[in-house]
C-alpha cells in the first residue's frame, strides 16, 4: 500500500512509455506533415472531442471504480480477519475452563492462540503464492509444520487443526456445546475470510471491463492530434502528449489496483496487519515476543 | 510436499534495498530457504550516517523472516558493492541472492547496474534473475531440471561442479547446454584466439568429456544448439525444462566499452541464474587476455579436474560438498 503523497514518475514512466512513445511519434508525425508539407487534409476541426472525452471518462471512472472495489473488499476483509483473529483469542482464553495446575489443559489453550497466528501468516503467503512453511516452522515448531505439508490448501488445513483442538478441549470437559458452537462460529467467519480472499485473487476483473476502455483510451489518444493539429500547428505534440499521458495514468493507475494480493506495493498491506495481529495475539498470551512492528519503507508498506 | 531431507544447511545472504524488485523476490527466497533447508541472512549495506533510518527499514523488510528458524539481519555502512562483495567474501560458502533493479527505461550511458558492480568482486556465487522476468520460476521440492551453460571459454568449470552439485542435492537432472557460433569469416579469427570448439564433434566431445566425469548419480543431458547464441540458449533451455541456470561469471558479466553488463545472451532465458565465480587464488575477477590463455592452453577436462582440486583447497561451496569417489576421478 502506498502511503506517501505524491505520484511517482518513476514508477508510472515504466508501464506508460510505450503507448506514450508512439503516441508522440505519431503527434510529431501529424504537425510535421501538417505545417511542412501543408497536408490539410490531417485537420479533422469538426471531431467532438469534448462529447467523446465524457463518454470514455464513464468508462474510466466504471473501470476505475470496479478497481477500486476489489482493492477496498480486500482491505475490509483483513480488517474483519484483525477482529475475528483477536474475537477467536479472546474466546480461547476466556470461554476454556482451563485447571490452573494442568499442563496439559494449559498448552492446548495456548495452542488455539498460536494456531490463528499461523492462520494467519499461511493465509497471506497462500495468497501470496509464497512458500508458509519456513515461517510456519518458527511459529508452530517443526513437527506441526511438517504435518501440513500435505495440504495444498495450507490456511484451510489450519483452521481444521483449530476445530480439532476445540474438539479436543470438549472431550477433556474445557468446553460445553453452547461455548464450543460460539467458538466454531468464530472459525466459519475465517473460512468465510478466505473464501472471500481467493475469490478476489482467482476471479479477475472481467476482461470487458478492462480492454474496453484500453481500447478507448487509445482511439481517442489517436485521435486528439488530428482535432488539435490545425489550431496549435506544431505545438500540437505538447498538448496531445498531456492529454494522452493523463488518460494512460489513470487507466494505469486503475489496473495496477486490480490485483491487490500481488506482493506488489498497490497490496493490501498484509505482512504489516499479519504482524500486528500476530503482536496482539502474543500479548494476550503474555508471550511477549522482540518482534518489531512492520513499518512503511519509502512510503510503501506491505 | 513431504518433508524435506535435511542435509548440510547452505547459507543464503539476501541483498537488499528495500526496492519493489526486492519485494517481488520475497517469494522466490522464501522457497529457496524452505528447499534447500537454508540459513538465510537479510543484507542492506546503507550510506554512512542514515543507520537509524536503515534499521528501521531492515526491520520492516522481508518481515516474516524473523521466524524463519535461522535468520538473522545485518546492517552495514560504506560503498554498497564493496561492502556486498566484503561481507560475502567472510561467508565463502554462502549464495549471495540479488535481483537486478527495476527497468527505469531512461536513457542511462556508462551507468554500471549495482549487480554487476557486486558481481565482478564477487567470490561467491550469485542467484538472479532478469529483469524482465514475468514469473520468476520455482525450484521444485525435488526433482526438476537444472542447467549449466558451458562456452568454452571459461578459465575454470567451477559452475559445472556448482550445477552438479544443485542437481545432485535436489535429484534434478542436469542439462550441459553448448551453442555453436554461426558460422563466419570471424571464425578464422576466434580459432586464433578461443579455446571453444568452433564445430560440432568437437563441442560433443567437449561436453561428452565434462559429463564423463559427473558422478553416475547426476542424470546429464547434453545438448547442442548452433546459430545466434541468444536465440539458440533460449531455445535449448525451453527444450531442458530447467528452473534454474548456472553460468560461469565472466559469461554472465561481459566486458563493454568502459562498463560491464550483462549478457545479452542470457536476456531471454526463462530461469533463475546462479552466476560462478571461479575460485582461483588471486582471482581479480577478470578474464587473462586471450594471447595468455593459449600459452596456457590446456584440455577441459584437465581444466575441469584442475579447478575441483584447488576449489576442494580452498573454499567449499554454498552446497553441500560433492566428495564423492566418482566425482572426477583421476584422468588417464
Amino acid at each position: 500500500m502506498i502511503l506517501r503523497d505524491g505520484i511517482s514518475l518513476r514508477q508510472l514512466w515504466p508501464r506508460t512509455r510505450k503507448r506514450l512513445l508512439v503516441l508522440v511519434g505519431f503527434d510529431c508525425a501529424v504537425a510535421a506533415l501538417y505545417v511542412c508539407l501543408d497536408w490539410r487534409w490531417l485537420s479533422f476541426d469538426a471531431l467532438p472531442l469534448g462529447t467523446l472525452g465524457s463518454a470514455l471518462a464513464i468508462f474510466l471512472a466504471f473501470r476505475a471504480n470496479a478497481a477500486y472495489g476489489r482493492w477496498w473488499e480486500a482491505r475490509q476483509l483483513w480488517g474483519q480477519l484483525v477482529n475475528t483473529s483477536r474475537a477467536l483469542a479472546r474466546q480461547a482464553l476466556t470461554a476454556l475452563d482451563v485447571e490452573a495446575d494442568d499442563p496439559e489443559q494449559l498448552a492446548l489453550r495456548n495452542a488455539i492462540v498460536v494456531h490463528q497466528v499461523a492462520f494467519v501468516h499461511a493465509l497471506r503467503c497462500h495468497l501470496r503464492r509464497q512458500n508458509p512453511f519456513p515461517e510456519l516452522a518458527g511459529v508452530l515448531g517443526r513437527a506441526d509444520t511438517d504435518a501440513l505439508r500435505r495440504y495444498g490448501n495450507v490456511p484451510n488445513a489450519l483452521t481444521l487443526r483449530v476445530a480439532e483442538q476445540l474438539q479436543q478441549a470438549r472431550a477433556l470437559g474445557m468446553l460445553d456445546s453452547l461455548r464450543w458452537s460460539a467458538l466454531d462460529g468464530s472459525l466459519t467467519t475465517l473460512a468465510n475470510i478466505q473464501g472471500a480472499c481467493e475469490r478476489i485473487k482467482n476471479t479477475p476483473l472481467p476482461r470487458q471491463f478492462s480492454l474496453l476502455p484500453r481500447v478507448l483510451v487509445d482511439a481517442y489518444c489517436w485521435l486528439v492530434p488530428l482535432a488539435l493539429v490545425s489550431g496549435l500547428g506544431l505545438f500540437t505534440p505538447v498538448a496531445s502528449a498531456l492529454i494522452s499521458f493523463t488518460l494512460i495514468a489513470i487507466d494505469t493507475a486503475s489496473e495496477a489496483i486490480e490485483e491487490p494480493f500481488e506482493n506488489t506495493v498497490n497490496d493490501t498491506p498484509m505482512t504489516a496487519l499479519s504482524r500486528s495481529i500476530e503482536l496482539t495475539l502474543r500479548e494476550m498470551l503474555d508471550q511477549r515476543m522482540a518482534l518489531p512492528e512492520v513499518r512503511a519503507i519509502d512510503g510503501y508498506v506491505y | 510436499m513431504l518433508p524435506m531431507p535435511r542435509t548440510d544447511h547452505p547459507h543464503l545472504i539476501f541483498a537488499t534495498n528495500f526496492s519493489e524488485a526486492c519485494h517481488a523476490a520475497i517469494p522466490m527466497v522464501a522457497h529457496w530457504v524452505d528447499v534447500l533447508q537454508a540459513r538465510l541472512t537479510l543484507l542492506h549495506v546503507h550510506p554512512r550516517g542514515a543507520s537509524q533510518q536503515a534499521a528501521r527499514a531492515l526491520d520492516s523488510f522481508f518481515a516474516e523472516s524473523a521466524h524463519y528458524p535461522d535468520s538473522q539481519r545485518q546492517l552495514l555502512s560504506g560503498d554498497t558493492a564493496t561492502g556486498i562483495a566484503g561481507y560475502c567474501s567472510q561467508h565463502p560458502q554462502a549464495l549471495l541472492v540479488m535481483p537486478p533493479s527495476l527497468r527505469s527505461y531512461l536513457p542511462r550511458p556508462l551507468h554500471v547496474s549495482l549487480r554487476t558492480r557486486v558481481l565482478r568482486e564477487l567470490a561467491t556465487p550469485m542467484l538472479t534473475m532478469l529483469p524482465d522476468s514475468r514469473a520468476i520460476p520455482e525450484l521444485p521440492a525435488h526433482g526438476g531440471h537444472v542447467a549449466c551453460w558451458i562456452t568454452g571459454d571459461e578459465p575454470q568449470l567451477d559452475h559445472v561442479r556448482e550445477a552438479a552439485t544443485l542437481a545432485r542435492q535436489r535429484g534434478a537432472e542436469l542439462h550441459l547446454l553448448f551453442v555453436l557460433p554461426e558460422v563466419s569469416e570471424g571464425l578464422m579469427l576466434e580459432a586464433l584466439y578461443s579455446d571453444r570448439p568452433l564445430a560440432e564433434p568437437a563441442a560433443t566431445r567437449l561436453l561428452d568429456d565434462v559429463a564423463a566425469r559427473i558422478d553416475a548419480d547426476v542424470r546429464v543431458r547434453v545438448h547442442l544448439g548452433s546459430g545466434s547464441t541468444q536465440a539458440s540458449l533460449a531455445r535449448l533451455l525451453r527444450a531442458s525444462r530447467a528452473s534454474v541456470l548456472v553460468v560461469d561469471r565472466d559469461t554472465a558479466v561481459r566486458k563493454r566499452l568502459l562498463r560491464g553488463a550483462f549478457s545479452s545472451a542470457l536476456r531471454d532465458s526463462p530461469c533463475l541464474l546462479v552466476c560462478v565465480p571461479s575460485r582461483r587464488n588471486g582471482d581479480d575477477g577478470s578474464l587473462p587476455p586471450p594471447n595468455a590463455r593459449s600459452r596456457t592452453r590446456t584440455a577441459p577436462a584437465t581444466r575441469l579436474r584442475a579447478s575441483t582440486a584447488s576449489a576442494e583447497k580452498s573454499a567449499p561451496a554454498w552446497l553441500a560438498w560433492d566428495r564423492g569417489p566418482g566425482w572426477l576421478p583421476a584422468c588417464g
